[in-house]
């Protein structure tokens, strides 16, 4: 999903926390965890459970940020301490320039008021209406009820359920009380969404349905966005950068490419395996600079400048950069055979794609065998991709995630 | 004395522990004693609430109102309003008439009764407001449960035997420390319950509170109590049913109330107190525990609840599962429910000629039949008047009495106005169109109608309450009365509630009938000279049996069908009660009807003739007068020790009324076995069987009811009604509720919108001629079969 690189700065960072649940959390469960044991070693020695271990990641203003994992991993904790539902027992968490641990009463409570917060099982209120339940935030920061409602209805317009505001939670159906969810989020206009595996309870549909409106609602409001999932599909899917946690410690962090063509360990590539990467893997991976030739050029000079090995083409650009023919080796060997010139060697029906397109869009336009061109918005051309080079990249990444060791999951 | 070392008992020996004592008695008495004389303050602040609020609802001061001083009808009207806010009308005008029972069993009941309501409403007040806020800080505080727990654990283990004595030492005999010694019994499962509840909101509903930057009391009050809303009830109607059952116990520590009748019935063995008391108990917890239930909740009766109450009284998630699985099957109901009232859009079914013509004779025919009770009933004497008042068997000679005068038809011929009036809206329901618009506006006008009246009822009840007169009260009291009962009759017909029609016709007009044959074979007393039966009732039980006849010619041919699928084998319950029921008319018919304990029929011609010598014998004798006196007294006590004359309901010289009672029963055993499905499984013939059934149980219960309430109206105090015309009351009750059961799984069949005008020819067609339609369910189906 793109990001807009200029409001970049960070706003969410989590720096070495840990947080151990327990009688006597600051004992000696938490020197145990700092000198590196695991989350099991630390329960046996102390019947203390470790919820994060030296967890730290920061989260940039207007990007989606997944923390993915298995349950157990520490994600809730994790998602949890931002707005300080639970206390850490050591580390620092800034947000906005706040230290959230120095925050209490008042404070704390405005603090929240500045954040949305949307849970697996909806959490809706069963008591009250749609739009009472989407107004909750505004009233609880004294909004008065008109204004109330009024922001209410448009944030249900966003999810689009203004039909249903005076319906009870139970009238809906699980897709729909998450749009409540959502809106309800959505309605205070928070800085800072954080989301609890909003769509894990949803059915695999619904579910993918519910992330592309997420995408496009982001697409429009620009919120910063920490979301929790156990399913790496999803984070991988709307993700701008991924961060794999295994109980209780980061495991990685990185884009989506970056997880799935660069897993870090065998618990990673045990995740990415069934992953379909040609839905994660971009263009902008294994593009090239493209090779370009005059169209005035003599056949033989375009021949040596493309070079017969490789079998890429070289493209024939206009005088604002956009791609307008294509001269594959084969092509020009053929013409030069027949005594043609360059002109009649120069195919057309080449297939354009963007840097940021995924694999999976361009499987047809590969299956030509012709070079593909690659251009930017304005349709000039950036550089080039063969296909021969989609299937070492994919087959690369595979033979790499099979290479991992494997590791048994309890 | 040398020391017999021999003598000493063994320590193996029970008998050497008596050799010790460990003081424990003492030191507790000492305790007490202390806290008794030097912490006089603590005792009296802790007395204070409990005192403040029996001075305000139950002193003796005659110069300040106390609850008992309220006038009956305003406490029945209350009991009416608090019902039907707190649950449903229905509920409401069962408290409303069960508490006016309560004060109908005899001349101490109606104070003991208001009393026993304002003491369990003391306790339950105090049990809240200490209940569930801590059953809130336990909730939210680990801490404070874990203290909390072992208390109420404790309060609920030791018997209230063992605590009685301490309260009874510091805060002396009485109504406070009765009342202090019942709360301890009755706050735990409200503490518990409300503990509960608050620990079972989810979680993620909570945070979601916290996160939008809820603060801790808003989570409380936003999120925590209203969800916990449904347990909290639980637990308030737990405490209350706990609290009546301490009733009795609250009585042994000097508290008022019925439980001081139960006492004083035990101590005297009094059987008839013990028994009417416990009638009056019951009938004060079936009202308390039905208007303090959670909506749809009445899956058990009250002895059922009681039982729930003190099994699960330490385990409240057993209670809230226990709860919760009734409600489920409940919650089933609902939904056939619901799913027929979406189907109802459509139009009921046609009425056909047959049965428009029956309908129309039943509706004309109970006209006639209420207008009969302005004609004269009875001449030259009281008829059911004679058996229990004098003045009424020699003293109207040449007079007449209208059928609602007490020496007329009295409650035979109200009984069967009120029956008459049922059977004619019931059977001219199916012949009115109406629309949504009256049912729309008459339930806007009944809310602004209920809320203004209930509004003013209580202003004047408040009013009455300081003392400021009851001028307007009485006439108050009787509109609204009638209001609810005119309100409730006609929002019953609007929206054509399933009985309104030719069933509910049979069953009304049958239990009209019943009445006005019951007047007609009642005799009258032996000691009438001259009666003859007026025009009224000869025209009364004319048009009731013709209203009967008629509402039967439509019940052949009108199209009812079950709601859902109604089981096929035969019924051998129905036919159990059916018969049941004929056997305890039976026995009521042949037991006592009446009890003649007035002085008058005690004492034999002989023995009058006996008293008027003496009299005559001591004329002017002063030594004679007193010795004579003695003797007379002496004949007259021996005579009231003797059996009062009693008749059964089949004596030649009683009133009769066993012989239509048998006839009735019979009957309706009879037609229960058509209803039970024995011959013939088919829904039609069970239907019809099953509505004569209920119509011949409801006569069977309207004789013996006009009997006993027209003793009540007119009888003198010692003429007394007996126990044959109660089990012929309760045979008729089951006869009724047998045939009942099934007529209540039937519904008017619906036409649907997208039938075709052929489908209804069909309807018409195949309903019209035979009473067993077979139609597809595509077509007409039964009001919910889902």
């Amino acid at each position: 999903m793109s990001t807009d690189n200029s409001a970049s700065d960070e706003i969410i960072r989590l720096e070495n926390v840990y947080k151990i649940f327990g009688p006597q959390p600051r004992g000696r469960a938490l020197k145990l965890a700092k000198d590196g044991l695991t989350k099991n070693e630390v329960q046996a020695a102390t019947d203390h459970v470790v919820g994060m271990t030296d967890v730290s990641f920061d989260v940039k203003r207007g990007e989606t940020f997944v923390l993915m994992g298995l349950s157990g991993s520490g994600k809730s904790t994790a998602i949890r301490t931002v707005n300080k539902l639970h206390d850490i027992t050591d580390g620092k968490v800034i947000v906005d320039g706040t230290d959230v641990q120095q925050l209490e009463g008042t404070a704390l409570q405005q603090f929240r008021q500045k954040m949305g917060m949307v849970f697996q099982h909806f959490a809706l209120f069963p008591h009250r209406s749609v739009i009472d339940n989407t107004g909750y935030g505004l009233k609880v920061q004294g909004v008065e009820k008109s204004e109330r409602d009024r922001r209410s209805l448009e944030a249900l317009d966003l999810v689009g359920l203004r039909a249903f505001a005076q319906s009870s939670p139970s009238e809906l159906s699980g897709g729909m009380q998450q749009r409540v969810g959502l809106a309800r989020a959505l309605a205070s206009d928070p800085d800072v969404l954080l989301m609890d595996e909003a769509f894990s309870a949803l059915d695999p549909l619904i579910r993918r349905q519910m992330q592309d409106e997420m995408m496009a609602i982001q697409e429009h409001l620009q919120k910063t966005i920490l979301f929790i999932t156990h399913d790496l599909n999803e984070a991988l899917r709307i993700g701008d950068r991924v961060c794999i946690m295994k109980d209780g410690a980061v495991v990685q962090i990185g884009t989506p490419d970056e997880i799935l063509t660069q897993p870090a360990t065998g618990y990673v590539a045990e995740f990415v395996q069934d992953v379909d990467q040609g839905r994660v893997i971009d263009v902008a991976t294994i593009m090239r600079g493209a090779v370009t030739i005059d169209a005035s050029m003599d056949l033989q000079a375009a021949i040596t400048k493309i070079g017969t090995n490789s079998g890429e083409g070289g493209f024939v650009v206009d005088e604002s950069g956009r791609p307008t023919g294509l001269l594959m080796p084969k092509d020009a060997l053929l013409a030069t055979t027949r005594g043609n010139d360059l002109a009649s060697a120069l195919r057309t029906d080449f297939e354009k794609t963007t840097p940021t397109s995924k694999f999976n869009h361009i499987y047809a336009a590969a299956g030509k065998g012709l070079s593909i061109a690659v251009v930017d918005d304005n349709g000039s051309l950036v550089g080039a991709l063969h296909p021969r080079e989609m299937v070492e990249e994919m087959g690369r990444v595979e033979s790499l995630i099979d290479g991992f060791e494997r590791e048994v999951f309890m | 004395m040398s020391i017999n070392f021999a003598a000493q008992p063994q320590f193996t020996e029970n008998s050497w522990l008596d050799g010790f004592q460990l003081h424990f008695g003492e030191w507790t008495k000492q305790i007490v004693d202390w806290t008794d004389q030097n912490l006089e303050w603590l005792i009296a602040i802790v007395r204070w609430p409990f005192q403040t609020l029996f001075d305000l609802l139950l002193n003796e001061d005659p110069s300040r109102t106390s609850i008992i001083d309220i006038p009956w009808y305003w406490v029945a009207i209350s009991f009416f309003i608090i019902g039907s806010v707190a649950r449903n009308t229905k509920i409401g005008l069962m408290a409303g008439v069960m508490v006016a029972t309560c004060g109908l069993l005899g001349p101490d009941y109606w104070s003991e009764t208001t009393s026993t309501f304002a003491m369990v409403f003391i306790s339950v007040l105090l049990c809240t407001i200490i209940g569930i806020p801590l059953g809130i800080l336990c909730g939210r505080s680990d801490a404070i449960w874990n203290v909390t727990r072992p208390t109420l654990d404790a309060m609920q283990v030791v018997h209230s035997f063992v605590y009685m004595l301490p309260f009874i030492f510091f805060w002396k005999v009485g109504e406070v420390s009765a009342t202090m010694v019942t709360m301890v019994f009755a706050l735990p499962p409200l503490v518990r319950l409300t503990n509960l509840g608050i620990r079972q909101v989810p979680e993620d509903v909570i945070e979601a509170s916290r996160s939008f930057g809820a603060t801790e009391k808003r989570v409380l009050t936003d999120v925590q109590l209203p969800l916990a809303r449904p347990a909290i009830m639980t637990g308030l109607n737990q405490t209350l049913l706990l609290a009546i059952s301490m009733l009795a116990i609250a009585a042994l520590m000097g508290a008022g109330g019925l439980g001081k009748l139960l006492l004083r019935a035990i101590s005297s063995q009094n059987l008839a107190l013990a028994a009417s008391g416990g009638l009056a108990f019951f009938l004060v917890a079936v009202v308390l525990d039905r208007i303090s239930q959670r909506e749809g909740n009445d899956g058990l009766n009250l002895l059922g609840r009681i039982r729930e109450a003190w099994q699960y009284r330490k385990d409240p998630e057993g209670l809230l599962a226990a709860q919760g699985e009734r409600n489920v099957t409940n919650d089933a109901a609902a939904i056939v429910d619901a799913a027929a009232a979406a189907q109802e859009a459509e139009a009921p079914a046609p009425v056909s000629s047959r049965e428009r013509l029956g309908l129309l004779i039943a509706g004309a025919a109970s006209v006639v039949a209420m207008i009969s009770v302005l004609l004269p009933w009875g001449k030259d004497s009281g008829l059911i008047s004679s058996w229990g008042r004098r003045s009424d068997e020699t003293e109207l000679i040449g007079q007449s009495a209208t059928g609602i005068e007490a020496s007329g038809g009295s409650m035979f011929a109200v009984f069967m106005l009120l029956l008459s009036a049922i059977a004619f809206a019931a059977a001219l329901r199916p012949l009115v169109r109406l629309g949504d618009t009256p049912s729309r506006m008459l339930n806007r006008f009944q809310g602004v109608a209920f809320a203004v009246l209930g509004a003013g009822a209580f202003l004047v009840w408040l009013l009455n309450l300081f003392g400021a007169g009851s001028g307007p009260l009485p006439t108050l009291g009787l509109l609204l009365f009638a209001a609810a009962f005119i309100a409730i009759g006609l929002d019953t017909w609007v929206r054509a509630t399933p009985r309104a029609g030719a069933d509910g016709a049979v069953i009304a007009a049958i239990g009209a009938f019943g009445a006005a044959l019951g007047y007609f074979t009642l005799r009258s007393s032996e000691f009438v000279e001259s009666y003859s039966h007026g025009i009224g009732a000869m025209v009364a039980i004319a048009a009731t049996a013709l209203a009967a006849g008629g509402a039967i010619l439509a019940l052949t041919s009108a199209p009812y069908g079950p709601r859902r699928p109604i089981r096929l084998n035969v019924s051998w319950s129905m036919i159990a009660g059916g018969f049941l029921a004929v056997a305890l008319i039976f026995v009521g018919s042949y037991s006592a009807w009446m009890f003649d304990e007035r002085l008058d029929s005690l004492i034999t011609p002989d023995m009058q003739a006996e008293i008027e010598r003496l009299e005559a014998e001591a004329e002017g004798d002063m030594g004679k007068q007193i010795q004579n006196g003695q003797t007379i007294t002496n004949m007259i006590n021996l005579a009231q020790s003797q059996d009062a004359p009693m008749r059964t309901g089949l004596d030649s010289d009683g009133p009769g009324l066993g012989y239509p009672m048998i006839a009735l029963g019979v009957l309706g055993a009879i037609s229960s076995l058509f209803g039970a499905g024995l011959f013939g499984a088919g829904e039609q013939a069970r239907w019809k069987g099953a509505t004569i059934t209920a119509g011949l149980g409801l006569a069977n219960i309207v004789i013996p009811a006009s009997w006993i309430f027209s003793f009540t109206r007119s009888g003198e105090p010692k003429a007394i009604t007996g126990a044959g015309s109660f089990f012929a009351l309760v045979g008729g009750v089951i006869l009724f509720a047998a045939g009942r059961g099934v007529v209540n799984e039937f519904r008017r069949r619906k036409v649907y919108a997208d039938m075709t005008s052929a489908g209804v020819q069909m309807v018409e067609e195949s309903l019209d001629p035979s009473p067993e339609p077979q139609l597809s369910e595509a077509l007409v189906r039964g009001g919910g079969a889902v």
